[in-house]
């Protein structure tokens, strides 16, 4: 293995260890809020 | 004396009705203002993460419930979904997956995201009050 392929195949080890994160997202809640005018205009 | 302005629980959960009939996902967005899908998950705001879960008929997915007289419905969390692009995670948007139409949109504490890591949605309420 020449050093190329072994910087390749170290950079490759250093992916695969790499610690997967967990986000936490958090949406807003959302409130509709409805208007009525009631009789004729 | 005035009148008092109600309506049905009904006609409330009509709206809600719309919502159940579709089949959604939630979409985390770098788009602070997502009005078309093709927008949220274009190059320049690219789309983080697509949560795999379905809407109706996974009916567990949408809860309804009361608050007084005024109804929401709760969105379930989805779990661990992968970030698909990096990005400052802005709205996210419930939408649907037949005909593209952006359902809902709602904003979210921003963060910093990067691919091939793992996102969770947590819950979140819809609410529809009384007229007013």
């Amino acid at each position: 293995m020449n050093m190329d392929e072994k910087e390749k195949a170290e950079e490759e080890t250093k992916e695969s260890e790499k610690e997967i994160i967990t986000y936490n997202i958090k949406p807003d809640d959302i409130t509709i809020t409805v208007k009525w005018e009631f009789g004729n205009k | 004396m005035a009148g008092v302005k109600e309506c049905s629980t009904g006609v409330l959960d009509s709206i809600f009705g719309y919502l159940f009939a579709s089949t959604c996902r939630i979409m985390v967005t770098t788009s602070s203002s997502p009005t078309l899908l093709a927008g949220a998950s274009s190059d320049q705001t690219p789309c983080i993460v697509q949560s795999t879960v379905g809407g109706y008929p996974t009916t567990d997915y949408f809860t309804l419930g009361s608050s007084g007289n005024n109804r929401y419905c709760t969105i379930s969390a989805c779990s661990c979904d992968t970030v698909l692009h990096s990005g400052m995670a802005a709205c996210v948007i419930l939408f649907n997956v037949t005909c593209s139409e952006v359902m809902y949109v709602t904003t979210c504490t921003t963060q910093d995201l990067v691919a091939a890591n793992k996102c969770n949605v947590g819950t979140w309420t819809i609410t529809v009050n009384q007229p007013t």
